[in-house]
């Protein structure tokens, strides 16, 4: 388990020890058990990364917020 | 709760709102965001950035200048949630680690067509269907993936905000991304999109 939660850290570029990036590196390009797991949580990250980057409250929201924060 | 207006005045109400317009209005989509993603529903969203932008303009004073704005106007929203929404509208999920990790196990990955793990399989799905997926993942899940992916907050700082230890963001967020693949796979499986394979069992 630990190692693939390390997978999940090297997508997220969150390893912090240059020699246990590499060593993920080579792994996934070795083994394909490895290999998948990267590429399902590769896949997840840029999906919703991509799809809900921007939410966007509403004008009228954003309006009645100002509009009660100036009579505080 | 005095107003504001009682306690400041004029200049450094002024000033206030002026840093506020500055420092935490431009975080309002973010918010919302985020708010959208923890309820499911759009009213209740609208509602809690309401709270969350009331309650941070009262302790404006309260924010540290120079820090992190929008992961201090996140926390606001987090207790709003947690101590208005769920007492209004239900209890929070009942995770059962346990049963977490049974599932998680039993995700194998030869149990989804490895064909599709580089195809963009994925996108045709609906933003809905992907809104959904998320709604179903269980709070624990659903909080820290929607603050890495789509806020884009490291681990240090989801850590920080949900008061869990970076090892335990880590794990979280390694189980929340195969438990909403394997759900995207059978939303595309059952829509036809994914034509072949296995789905989890």
């Amino acid at each position: 388990m630990e190692l693939q939660e390390e997978i999940t850290a090297y997508v997220d570029n969150q390893l912090h020890d240059q020699l246990i990036t590499l060593r993920m590196r080579e792994l996934i390009d070795l083994d394909a058990v490895i290999r998948d797991e990267f590429l399902i949580q590769k896949k997840v990250k840029i999906l919703l990364s991509t799809r809900f980057a921007c939410g966007c409250s509403s004008k009228r929201l954003q309006k009645k917020i100002l509009s009660n924060i100036s009579r505080m | 709760m005095r107003a504001i207006k009682k306690i400041l005045s004029e200049k450094e109400l002024q000033k206030r709102y002026a840093e506020f317009e500055n420092e935490a209005v431009p975080h309002m989509d973010a918010v919302y965001n985020f708010a959208l993603r923890m309820t499911g529903d759009e009213d209740d969203a609208d509602d809690l950035v309401q709270e969350t932008f009331m309650k941070a303009f009262r302790f404006f004073d309260k924010f540290e200048r120079g820090t992190n704005c929008k992961a201090w106007l996140f926390r606001i929203l987090k207790n709003s949630f947690i101590n208005d929404y769920r007492k209004q509208k239900k209890e929070p999920d009942k995770v059962d680690y346990d049963d977490i990790q049974n599932f998680y196990e039993n995700i194998k990955s030869n149990e989804v067509d490895s064909r599709h793990y580089e195809m963009d399989a994925f996108s045709n799905l609906l933003d809905d269907d992907i809104s959904k997926a998320i709604t179903e993942l269980p709070e624990d899940f659903r909080t820290v993936i929607i603050l890495n992916d789509i806020e884009g907050f490291t681990y240090e700082e989801i850590a920080d905000f949900v008061d869990i230890p970076v090892g335990t963001v880590r794990s979280r967020l390694h189980r929340a991304r195969k438990m909403l693949y394997v759900q995207l796979y059978d939303y595309a499986k059952d829509k036809g999109f994914i034509k072949t394979g296995k789905s989890k069992t």
